[in-house]
């Protein structure tokens, strides 16, 4: 058995059904290999589609995703893919052809260190220099991105290594397992203690959640203590939309409500929560009458930007099984319930088609049930306000690194990894082009993605920062002169239609749902409509504009 | 501060380049580096002095995530007497509007 041909066994050996990639001369021993293997092998337009989606294919199934690419270019096109993996915590694995080992250093074609590269955007990264260490490093990659915190491991394969024959005993010597931080009994008193202690008690709740496998328990702590929670982007489906403690998304574009509850909160428990400054806002500000208690299964995250009172590192699921005590805050659960009917996400009263309008409609027509990959911009902001998810696992969001052009790769991902979920791409006009070669794949395998495009014929979001922070002057944010996005489509195989009579928004969205097979909505809205509210980069959340003070 | 870690991690390729990428992009400077290559044991063995007014902590619990550490210890901490190289004091804000 050669190099290639153990790899594939290992894939199948770690449940790997789908891999997404693009072959090229240094990884032609692997997909040689391939052609003997039941692995679904999907053919991505751009290295960059295949790892965004590996990533959505993760994210929406809980498995790890496996991409390939070949050396140079081909590595370098993934590593935008292994960020936003990293950034969010997404299990991957990415593996790359690489020139042989005696051309390593040699500047020979196609030659990249992508090792090097791929350093602060991984979990870890691995070179095989030998085939006898092939074995030990495949387990090591598939074992780093799932345990603990997850997240993308490259292993860089010279083509040498492919074709080599593998020993016959050629035995792993896996790492010593590590040992995980677990919060002590004294620390969970302590947390239990405060919890009693407090009169407005915030639950925080993000990524980390999901994550960890602990949304079971995470319900019952909320449903249990009956304190009122807020999310990060990430965290949103958490709780379901409806759920009478559930005050929605804080932050930059969060609600009055909630970023006004967490003003207010004498205890912050943030669970599975970076204190990114989406979030936060001006951090030396945030939640400023609070004590925080942190559950983080990262002790690195512990800490880091806001100091806890209380700080239990290790299994949330466990953390929260014991901080789940009755609790009395009915007051503070009604000034919750009466700030958010006043202070919600509203619908903005604007002529013609808004987003908020019509992702609210899509929430309505599809029950909060479909699998929303997100592209990056206003139209983000609005599926996090208006879409009530019923679960973190449908809502596909670069929240992170905030990546134009994830959506629609995501979105294939996605559809692979749940054939019989409806999957919809939310995009705007400017992430639409970031990636829209994979309308290609799409059309090949006949994914019945649907794709939901809001055009405001701008870069919208940067469009909004420029109004609000730079006195309207507008540099380089006009997109007029977009192709037309239904004629490309067809190109692609894919039938389309346009939205542009507001009156006609339930039946052109139901005509997207129901058209077999792929389809694409196309709709254009105002240039003028941005996000509210909003909490200026660097400023405090409780500066919150809410558009009609901007 | 200054303060001195002793790192035992897995000798593999960037195993080295990965422990200074971290103490890079966590905000530490490094004074002084001191590495040997135990071939026997396939350990590197750093022995790392670094420069930061941002608190020891958030480097160690960092670097003692990777994959490949064996063994993390934090030797010393001390007031900074004299810098080895003048420079105008860094803004070491962790928020700036972005």
């Amino acid at each position: 058995m050669n190099g290639a041909e153990y790899i594939v066994r290992k894939l199948m050996s770690e449940g790997v059904d789908t891999l997404f990639g693009y072959p090229g001369g240094c990884i032609m021993p692997l997909y040689d290999a391939l052609l003997e293997s039941p692995i679904r092998h999907i053919l991505c337009r751009h290295e960059q589609g295949s790892a965004f989606a590996a990533n959505g294919y993760a994210r929406s199934s809980g498995r790890t995703g496996v991409c390939l690419a070949t050396s140079g270019p081909g590595a370098t096109n993934l590593i935008t893919g292994l960020a936003d993996a990293y950034m969010d915590s997404v299990p991957m694995v990415a593996i790359t052809g690489q020139v042989p080992t005696p051309l390593i250093g040699s500047d020979a074609f196609q030659e990249i260190d992508v090792l090097g590269m791929s350093l602060p955007v991984t979990k870890q990264s691995f070179l095989v220099e030998q085939i006898e260490q092939l074995p030990e490093i495949l387990d090591q990659a598939f074992h780093v991105a799932r345990e603990g915190r997850p997240g993308p491991v490259l292993v860089d394969l010279p083509k040498d290594i492919q074709l080599a024959t593998l020993p016959a005993r050629t035995l792993p010597q896996p790492d010593p397992a590590r040992t995980r931080p677990q919060a002590t009994q004294e620390q969970l008193r302590q947390a239990i203690e405060l919890i009693k202690a407090s009169c407005r008690p915030i639950i925080f709740g993000g990524g980390g959640i999901l994550l960890g496998d602990a949304i079971v328990p995470f319900r019952h702590f909320v449903d249990t203590t009956g304190i009122p929670a807020v999310f990060s982007l990430k965290g949103l489906g958490t709780l379901p939309g409806d759920h009478p403690r559930n005050m929605g998304m804080l932050g930059m574009h969060g609600s009055v409500a909630a970023n006004q509850a967490v003003q207010e909160a004498d205890l912050l428990i943030a669970v599975g929560v970076r204190f990114d400054d989406r979030v936060t806002g001006k951090l030396s500000r945030f939640a400023p009458h609070a004590r925080v208690i942190h559950l983080d299964i990262d002790p690195a995250e512990i800490g880091k930007l806001r100091q806890a009172s209380c700080a239990l590192a290790g299994d949330i699921r466990q953390n929260l099984k014991a901080l789940a005590i009755h609790l009395e805050v009915s007051d503070w659960q009604a000034a919750c319930r009466e700030r958010l009917a006043r202070d919600g996400f509203a619908l903005p009263r604007q002529d013609g088609i808004t987003g908020p309008h019509l992702l609210r409609q899509l929430s309505a027509m599809t029950r909060g049930q479909a699998i929303i990959s997100c592209d990056v911009g206003q139209h983000q902001m609005w599926v996090a306000q208006h879409y009530a998810f019923d679960h973190p696992r449908k809502h596909l969001t670069s929240g992170g690194l905030g990546a134009m052009g994830f959506g629609l790769p995501a979105a294939i991902g996605a559809q692979l990894a749940n054939p019989d979920t409806l999957v919809i791409n939310v995009a705007g006009d400017g992430s639409f082009m970031m990636n829209m070669q994979e309308l290609a794949t799409i059309g090949r395998y006949r994914l019945p993605t649907k794709i939901l495009i809001l055009d405001n014929q701008a870069l919208g979001m940067v469009r909004q920062q420029q109004a609000v922070c730079y006195q309207g002057r507008y540099s380089e944010i006009d997109l007029s002169d977009n192709p037309d996005f239904c004629t490309l489509a067809q190109a692609f195989g894919i039938p389309a239609r346009s939205l542009t009579d507001p009156d006609d928004m339930a039946y052109a969205i139901n005509k997207l749902l129901e058209t077999p097979g792929p389809a694409l909505l196309h709709v254009a809205i105002a240039t003028e409509h941005n996000v509210w509210p909003m909490v200026k980069p660097g400023e405090a959340n409780d500066q919150i504009m809410t558009g009609a003070n901007p | 501060m200054i303060f001195s870690l002793h790192i035992q991690a897995r000798s593999h390729p960037a195993m080295l380049e990965k422990i200074l990428q971290t103490t890079r992009v966590r905000g530490f400077a490094i004074r002084s580096l001191e590495v040997k290559n135990d071939a026997a044991e396939q350990l590197l063995k750093v022995h790392l002095t670094v420069e930061s007014e941002r608190p020891q902590e958030r480097l160690v619990t960092q670097l003692n995530k990777l994959g490949g550490i064996r063994e993390l210890t934090a030797l010393h901490a001390v007031a900074d007497p004299v810098p080895l190289i003048e420079r105008p004091p860094r803004n070491v804000s962790l928020m700036y509007p972005v």
